[in-house]
């Protein structure tokens, strides 16, 4: 996907949930073979680690606007 | 006299058929154009379908009420229903607590797309980080 698409950021992998399960957004039953997936949302995480900007989505096919998110950029420490 | 209501019946029954087309092309449209993500994210062009369905709906409706134009109509009305609940209730999402009420972003190490390791907060990287969750494909 990363070539596919040229991406210039990383794509993770968190298979065990992890990570997904840390910041509270495990969805159960939402994957293709009915396995859990994670919510979307996204957020800004500043270099001292604090939460700047959230968002997550209110439904399943929402996502943020890019115009936010690049108002949480500007603004971000 | 048997002509105009001949000629009602069969507008009737062309618009009641438009009016189930335009149904089943609600959901139709949303999937097609699933990769949009403005289209995606609002359901524009399936709404449009939505609102000719009624539209081709009321509009049999007013020049025949026989029993075909009413199930048809009637049909695509509970089609275009299910679509509405589909889209406005079951793809709803509850807010996730834990998320919301974080303050500092927990830190993680997780392989990328390479094996290789990268962690949230790499004391190498300057600025701040754009953390995203998604599902796959979109």
């Amino acid at each position: 996907m990363v070539s596919a698409n040229k991406l210039a950021f990383p794509i993770l992998s968190d298979p065990k949930l992890e990570v997904i399960g840390a910041y509270g957004l495990i969805h159960p039953g939402a994957g293709p073979k009915g396995n859990a997936i994670a919510k979307p949302a996204m957020l800004l995480v500043a270099a001292d680690g604090r939460i700047v900007w959230r968002f997550q989505s209110p439904r399943v096919q929402e996502r943020a606007r890019v115009a936010d998110i690049l108002q949480a950029l500007a603004l971000a420490p | 006299m048997n002509h105009t209501i001949a000629a009602r019946r069969g507008q009737a029954t062309v618009a009641s058929i438009l009016c189930f087309i335009c149904a089943v092309a609600a959901p139709a449209m949303w999937f097609l154009l699933v990769d949009s993500e403005l289209l995606r994210s609002t359901g524009l062009v399936s709404w449009l379908c939505v609102l000719a369905s009624v539209a081709f709906g009321l509009s049999a409706l007013r020049r025949d009420k026989g029993w075909g134009v009413r199930l048809r109509v009637g049909v695509s009305f509970v089609v275009c229903g299910l679509f509405g609940t589909l889209f406005l209730v079951l793809l709803a999402l509850p807010p996730s607590e834990k998320m919301a009420a974080l303050t500092v972003a927990p830190d993680f190490t997780l392989p990328d797309q390479n094996g290789q390791m990268v962690q949230l907060r790499d004391p190498k990287v300057k600025g701040p980080t754009l953390l995203v969750f998604f599902r796959g494909h979109w």
